[in-house]
């Protein structure tokens, strides 16, 4: 069984603000980053969406990506960084959508070889929402392969009106805030972030937020390209293959950071495969309330408050959740619950039909 | 002769290095009309945008005589795919739906999203094990490989790798090939050879 490897949170802007702290400070409050953006609906309504301010006008995509690069280069020696045995995975749904037809990844390769000035060109992994998990998979994986000994995994996606506009027309963005795993959901709020991951096996390159990373596996529902399998069956199977590379059962899991994207179809398929698996007790969050669906960075981003959760010993909110409703019993967490947490699983679900997961362990 | 891998460019087919298909139509419209050729019968596709047609197409070539690609596969199979471009040609179209065309396009939308041409594969053929969709700046065969070999390692018989490449006004550059822990090396060679020999045929006729 492949060595299980550290993972630490390496960089973090949202419109909580950059850093742990800020973030951590704001969950713990209970406050929503989302907020209600005038006119950001294509017929001019208002959305709410997770908006981080002060984001450069034309350059929105650019600036948040130096602003992570900026965060990484402080948390981790440029030795370590540029290191021909170090990786960078860049997860992304739309790269910089602002500019097409020009290719929308390439900026994101210039400013990160601007300011940190990695070894290899970067890996860029666009495989729509689970793209932020299945690149941490994919990091773990090349380091317990011995194809790399350490990788820097960045999720990123800036707001924009093509996905706002892509998710209206689906009929998939609500106009309230969003309420995950509630009987009255009625959608996502989109929100931008962007959040970085450090990995390696050597403890001692880590500081803070450490926590062990077992990586999980990627499946497919071959359902539908848009909505989930209804019964969740790609989803369990991806938990399951998680937890039996981890050498864990489900009742060893103390927490689920799941999708919960506040859909009628994800949290409905997300409930049946809980369920199935006999975790329907499982404290399980949802942190799209607190920041919005951040697409590309959402993967990273939640990994990393579990990384929070895992060092704090909280089972923080799922914001948003009231009145709960979904085709099976879950047990959400509606408030922030001090408790013991070891194992959190993380999962994912995504357009085209993905489930991704992956095992985080208290140190 | 099995089916090891196939090129699709504008308007001609190579499987195994040798042209086997050729169309006085190009782009998208070949692959409507290797569609017919084909005989195949699946109303979703004419749905798809030109990233999933050229990858059921793909596949429907190699599935001519490949003894991995049979339907209903849960681990025992791995897709591997990128590009350059992602769904750009789709996004541009998508944009236009809103931006000139007065409203966002739902049917647009669902693919502006490279990943969406495995969804669909998954969806046809009903393959349920691990699905990848990388951006890279060109087709390296050995690209493939590490993550294949990884994939192999977890207990897949074979993966299916696919480089699809859509440019403006559609023009196609799609290579599909499959390895197994066998021809994992062999494999990126040849290929390797076979697409440099393509590029520079292309670059000499173009000259």
């Amino acid at each position: 069984m492949p060595k299980a490897c550290h993972i630490s949170a390496c960089g973090l802007v949202t419109p909580f603000g950059q850093g742990m702290e800020f973030n951590l400070r704001g969950i713990l409050d209970g406050n929503t980053a989302v907020s209600l953006v005038d006119g950001a609906g294509f017929g001019g309504e208002t959305l709410p969406l997770g908006k981080i301010s002060h984001l450069h006008p034309n350059n929105r995509f650019g600036h948040l990506m130096a602003m992570v690069c900026g965060q990484i280069s402080k948390a981790i020696d440029n030795s370590l960084l540029q290191n021909e045995q170090t990786i960078f995975i860049i997860s992304s749904t739309k790269g910089d959508i602002f500019k097409l037809p020009k290719p929308a990844f390439e900026i994101a390769k210039r400013i990160l070889q601007s300011t940190i000035k990695p070894y290899h060109t970067p890996i860029i992994v666009s495989n729509a929402c689970i793209s932020g998990v299945a690149s941490i998979n994919l990091a773990a994986q090349y380091i317990s392969n011995g194809y790399y000994k350490r990788a820097v995994v960045i999720g990123i996606d800036a707001l924009s009106d093509f996905v706002a506009f892509g998710f209206q027309c689906l009929h998939a963005h609500s106009q309230m805030f969003c309420k995950p795993y509630s009987a009255d959901r009625s959608g996502v709020n989109l929100g931008e972030a962007a959040a970085a991951v450090y990995l390696s096996q050597n403890p001692k390159e880590h500081t803070a937020y450490t926590a062990l990373c077992s990586p999980g596996f990627t499946t497919n529902d071959a359902n539908h390209i848009s909505g989930p399998c209804r019964e969740g069956l790609g989803l369990s199977r991806s938990i399951s293959k998680a937890l039996a590379k981890a050498g864990l059962r489900p009742g060893d899991i103390h927490l689920i950071s799941a999708h919960g994207t506040a859909t009628q179809f994800n949290d409905d398929m997300e409930s049946l495969a809980f369920d199935r698996l006999g975790m329907g007790h499982v404290p399980v969050h949802s942190m799209k309330g607190f920041f919005g669906h951040t697409l590309g960075a959402a993967g990273v981003l939640e990994t990393i408050t579990s990384l929070m959760a895992l060092e704090q010993q909280i089972a923080f909110k799922s914001l948003g959740a009231e009145n709960l409703g979904t085709a099976k019993p879950i047990n959400v967490c509606v408030g922030n619950v001090p408790m013991r947490i070891e194992n959190v699983l993380k999962t994912a679900s995504g357009f085209g039909g993905g489930n991704s997961s992956l095992i985080l362990t208290k140190l | 002769m099995k089916i090891e891998y196939c090129h699709i460019t504008d308007n001609e087919v190579y499987l195994n290095g040798t042209l086997a298909y050729t169309d006085s139509l190009a782009g998208e419209a070949f692959l409507k009309s290797l569609y017919k050729q084909l005989g195949l019968n699946y109303p979703k596709f004419h749905k798809m945008d030109s990233l999933s047609k050229a990858a059921i197409i793909g596949v429907e070539l190699l599935r001519l005589d490949s003894q991995y690609l049979s339907d209903d596969q849960d681990d025992s199979l791995a897709l591997l795919f990128a590009n350059s471009s992602a769904s750009t040609q789709t996004d541009v179209k998508f944009e236009a739906s809103y931006k000139e065309g007065g409203l966002p396009s739902p049917a647009l939308f669902v693919y502006t999203l490279p990943n969406i041409a495995i969804g669909e594969l998954s969806i046809r053929y009903k393959w349920r094990g691990h699905g990848a969709f990388l951006i890279q700046p060109s087709f390296h065969p050995e690209n493939f490989i590490g993550d294949a070999s990884i994939c192999i390692q977890d207990g897949a018989k074979a993966c299916l790798c696919g480089w699809v490449e859509i440019g403006p006004d559609d023009v196609l550059d799609c290579v599909f090939f499959i390895v197994n822990k066998d021809t994992l090396y062999s494999r990126s060679d040849e290929l390797l050879t076979l697409y440099q020999n393509y590029q520079d045929e292309r670059i000499k006729g173009e000259a």
